[in-house]
């Protein structure tokens, strides 16, 4: 070992550049967990009992991650991970994304607070990408889960603009937001990170200079538009932004089997509903609960869809325009022709959108969805009808959703909590054994390095209860170093010259050291085999901890006394 | 700096007034457990919806719970938790009994309920988290954690009756019921919830303890090896190898009750539950392995030992064959009467002195 201990330290040293390679940037090197960052867990299970007779429960639950997975995606919601968990099971992580609409404070200048440090108290500071500061009161005008779609669509003069559909308290908000605050800027902050700063355009204000964004209602009011000089690619980029506070929840859970049947005009409903219902007839109903008798035959379904799209009539009301493929369109010819004057029904998960009058036969597949929507529930129902039927229903069984709020708030205390818990650590060391505990404080950071490093080479995710995994592993990795110079002591108080009294201290602390951290592993084994995700993560950084914890004691705080005896004759050890 | 210079502690003969301690200890905790009618389950174990508000102003607790039970979720349980001035309040119901597709909405029907209720003085809230965990999902959770439990207490019983001898695994694992026995009952008395995280710490302390008293463990078998001759008794070896121990058991302890508190002042709200379980973890697990660990050793071997002992050193002359002459004799010696040895032993001690 003393003959090697150059070659290990120059090991050690490639180690120590090698890891700060892996975690630098951490932000983008550590992957962190959802309660971390905010996010939604789905854990969503077959109901076996409704599958179609023949159907594999595999096949199923294959195709309904796929489907899953676009419906997702249209949502524009990113790095989603779909997972199977067992048979029967899909789970859903979303990340969250926090997007927060706030007033830019324009009165006073950033740059003089910035540099005499003052922050007005209800006021608060962000930058943009690149780097530009703005000052921003701390009230939220607007949260991003109020908006419901956000698309870009090309104006007059081929001039790219958002159109960004709120929910209606959210556009009662914004109405409010915008008598008062015309005129003024706004700052959409997306992750902390100024995305873009319109000014709010009511009527009255009409001053334009080529720079500037605009934000302004359009109609119907839920409607917003936010116009500037947009290349395509910023246009693009700002969307995606917006679409993020989309919640997913009900989108993925439904079934979205569409289904068109026709009405049986001759029998009768309220005969139907007192239990005489015709052999060949079925009762559903619709979202008011009025009941239509349906003949049971399943004429044509949402398979045949090929194009689905949002429209708005003349009322403001949206509705959806179903185009159907060739082989659909020939049957919905079909039916439309031999049955003029009768109504047809469109049901949507058992529940009946609505029940049309068959004026004429419909040649082209075309076919309307009226209903009581907004811009969205028009929309959800469009992607679900667009990314077709869950093949069997899910429940939701687990949903876990964590606001980025609470998960920033989490790292910062953790974080400051394990700042606090190793400051003390290393000051103790080094008081108590002197140089000795420098060697061993030195050793305490390499393992939280290398702990770090070796969670980003395995691309594990970290969770709260991992952070207070490493931050257990401060307090127990000394360990290892304190039986290493108890032993040395030991060893000294029994005359020994400095030399000798290490080497027998590191030989007879290997086996203890060894046996106590195997029985640590061992549990930690066992979370990781039983725990769920959070604990899971508690359990890697654990074992990850006592690995690199063993290395750092033994080989690396060894090395450096070697080199330090070395050198030249030590008649007193600092211990 | 030195806290502890050969220390001459004698905790074999402590170990009359630990076991009360620990007896003491454990019944307060059954005691508890039994008042409260079983330690307090959390909604990982129960299943239930749970979500937390963070609100602008400090909102009326029966105002919520009024709003609530006019939507039919009188049963919720509502409290405000963390710091006065943080505003936070969690809501909780169960959702026995009660259809998954109508569990799912239950959330959303709670944030929207509580919004309409506060809407008028304009004390906003934001979630801050939000969470259901169907009954089935509850049960299996339940039963994961006990499995772990079972699994890793095996895990260990076998790990350290291949390294040690069985009554050294006995007398850990004794160590490990004990100490998991009473955190469960310290928590029960401080009104902590039983969750996940806490199964995790309570497997941590299991790790913990052991860890403490696999050191002590090691120490006591290497001295059996060196000492046997010179210090003889089994109750010697044991007083010693703790005595040896010592100073590094409390600095560990130490520097992981110091990073335990620090979490447990600073860490969040979300994480007290679990750091608490740690700080009596680490208490406990200290404690346990020079009180309890070893003493069981000790009463173990107590009826056997002196055979034992006879039968190890004859094994020691055999292996180190030019045996010194003064403990040969020694040992011709004893083997007449086990009275007489074990007096011969505490002479040897005190030679030694």
């Amino acid at each position: 070992m003393v003959k090697y201990s150059k070659w290990i330290m120059l090991f050690v040293i490639g180690l120590i550049v090698l890891s700060i390679w892996a975690i630098y940037p951490p932000q983008d090197k550590i992957k962190l967990g959802l309660d971390l960052k905010g996010g939604t867990h789905l854990v969503l299970e077959a109901d076996i009992t409704k599958l179609p007779p023949g159907a594999s429960i595999d096949d199923a639950v294959t195709t309904a991650i796929e489907t899953i997975r676009n419906r997702v995606d249209a949502l524009g919601l990113k790095e989603p991970t779909i997972t199977r968990q067992g048979k029967e099971r899909i789970i859903v992580d979303i990340a969250a994304h926090s997007l927060e609409f706030k007033l830019i404070n324009e009165k006073k200048d950033v740059n003089d607070i910035l540099i005499t440090g003052k922050i007005p108290p209800e006021n608060e500071i962000f930058y943009d990408e690149k780097g530009n500061p703005y000052l921003v009161e701390k009230k939220i005008l607007l949260s991003g889960s109020r908006i419901r779609d956000a698309r870009v669509e090309i104006g007059s003069e081929n001039k790219s603009y958002i159109l960004l559909s709120l929910d209606s308290e959210g556009a009662d908000i914004f109405s409010q937001l915008a008598n008062k605050y015309g005129g003024k800027k706004l700052a959409i902050i997306f992750d902390s990170i100024v995305k873009c700063t319109p000014i709010i355009k009511t009527r009255e204000i009409e001053e334009k200079s080529a720079e500037d964004i605009f934000i302004k209602v359009s109609s119907p009011k839920e409607n917003l538009i936010i116009e500037g000089n947009f290349t395509s690619r910023e246009a693009s980029d700002l969307q995606s932004v917006l679409k993020s506070g989309t919640s997913p929840v009900d989108i993925i859970k439904q079934m979205a089997l569409l289904e068109f049947k026709l009405l049986d005009e001759k029998g009768d409903v309220n005969k139907a509903l007192q239990g005489e219902i015709p052999p060949q007839d079925q009762v559903l109903y619709d979202l008011e609960g009025r009941p239509y008798l349906l003949k049971k035959e399943t004429l044509l379904t949402g398979k045949s869809i090929t194009d689905t799209r949002v429209q708005i009539n003349q009322w403001g009301q949206p509705y959806i325009t179903l185009t159907l493929d060739k082989e659909g369109a020939k049957k919905f010819a079909e039916i439309t022709g031999t049955h003029v004057g009768e109504r047809l029904a469109i049901i949507l998960d058992n529940v009946v959108k609505s029940a049309p009058n068959i004026n004429e036969r419909i040649p082209d597949g075309k076919a309307v969805i009226e209903g009581n929507f907004d811009m969205e529930s028009a929309n959800k129902l469009r992607i679900v009808l667009e990314s077709g039927a869950l093949p069997v229903p899910f429940e939701i069984i687990q949903n876990t959703t964590v606001g980025p709020s609470l998960g920033r708030d989490s790292i910062q205390k953790g974080f400051f909590a394990g700042i606090i818990g190793l400051i003390v650590v290393i000051i103790f060391m080094g008081i108590y054994y002197k140089k000795a505990g420098l060697i061993a404080d030195t050793a305490l950071i390499l393992n939280l390095l290398f702990l770090m490093a070796i969670l980003a080479a395995l691309k594990a995710t970290l969770t709260l209860p991992g952070i207070a995994g490493i931050i257990l592993t401060i307090g127990m990795s000394v360990d290892a170093n304190v039986i290493i110079f108890e032993r040395i002591r030991e060893e000294l108080g029994a005359e020994r010259a400095p030399r000798p009294a290490v080497d027998a201290g590191y030989n007879r602390a290997l086996i203890t050291i060894l046996d106590a951290n195997i029985t640590t592993l061992i549990v930690a084994l066992v979370l990781f085999q039983f725990g769920t995700g959070p604990i899971k993560g508690f359990a890697t950084t654990l074992s990850i901890g006592i690995l690199a914890s063993m290395f750092t004691a033994i080989i690396v705080t060894r090395v450096i006394f070697n080199l330090f005896l070395q050198k030249r004759p030590v008649k007193r050890l600092s211990i | 700096m030195r806290f502890f210079k050969k220390t001459q502690i004698d905790f074999i003969k402590l170990r009359k007034i630990a076991f009360v301690l620990s007896g003491v200890l454990i019944a307060a905790g059954i005691a508890s457990l039994l008042i409260k009618g079983g330690p307090k389950m959390g909604l990982d174990f129960t299943g239930g919806v749970e979500t937390h508000l963070k609100f602008i102003k400090s909102p009326s607790i029966s105002r919520i719970r009024n709003a609530l039970s006019t939507v039919g979720l009188s049963e919720a349980i509502i409290q405000q938790y963390g710091r006065k001035k943080e505003n936070l309040v969690l809501i909780r119901t169960g959702v026995k009994g009660v259809s998954p597709a109508f569990a799912s909405e239950m959330s959303t029907k709670i944030e929207q309920t509580v919004k309409e209720e506060f809407k008028k003085e304009n004390n906003e809230f934001t979630v801050l988290s939000s969470e259901l965990i169907g009954p089935k999902v509850g049960k299996e959770i339940q039963q994961k954690a006990i499995i772990a439990l079972i699994i890793s207490l095996v895990g260990m019983l076998i790990y350290i009756a291949l390294r040690f001898e069985l009554r050294f695994a006995v007398g850990a694992i004794v160590a490990l019921c004990h100490d998991v026995f009473i955190a469960v009952g310290v928590l029960c008395i401080g009104n902590f919830e039983f969750n996940l995280p806490i199964v995790a710490a309570l497997l941590t302390i299991i790790g913990y303890s052991l860890n403490d008293t696999i050191v002590i463990y090691d120490r006591i078998r290497e001295n059996l090896k060196t000492y046997r001759k010179k210090v003889g008794s089994l109750k010697d070896i044991l007083n010693l190898s703790i005595n040896q121990s010592l100073s590094r058991t409390i600095i560990t302890s130490l520097t992981t009750f110091v990073v335990v508190l620090a979490l447990f002042l600073w860490g969040g709200a979300v994480l007290h539950g679990f750091a608490f379980a740690l700080l009596v973890g680490v208490i406990i697990g200290t404690y346990s392995s020079a009180f309890v660990a070893a003493p069981v050793v000790y009463a173990w071997r107590k009826k056997v030992e002196i055979e034992k002992i006879e039968v190890m050193r004859r094994r020691a002359k055999v292996a180190k064959k030019p045996a010194p002459v003064k403990s040969a004799a020694a040992d011709a010696k004893n083997k007449t009467a086990s009275k007489k040895v074990s007096r011969k032993r505490k002479g040897g001690k005190k030679k030694k002195r």
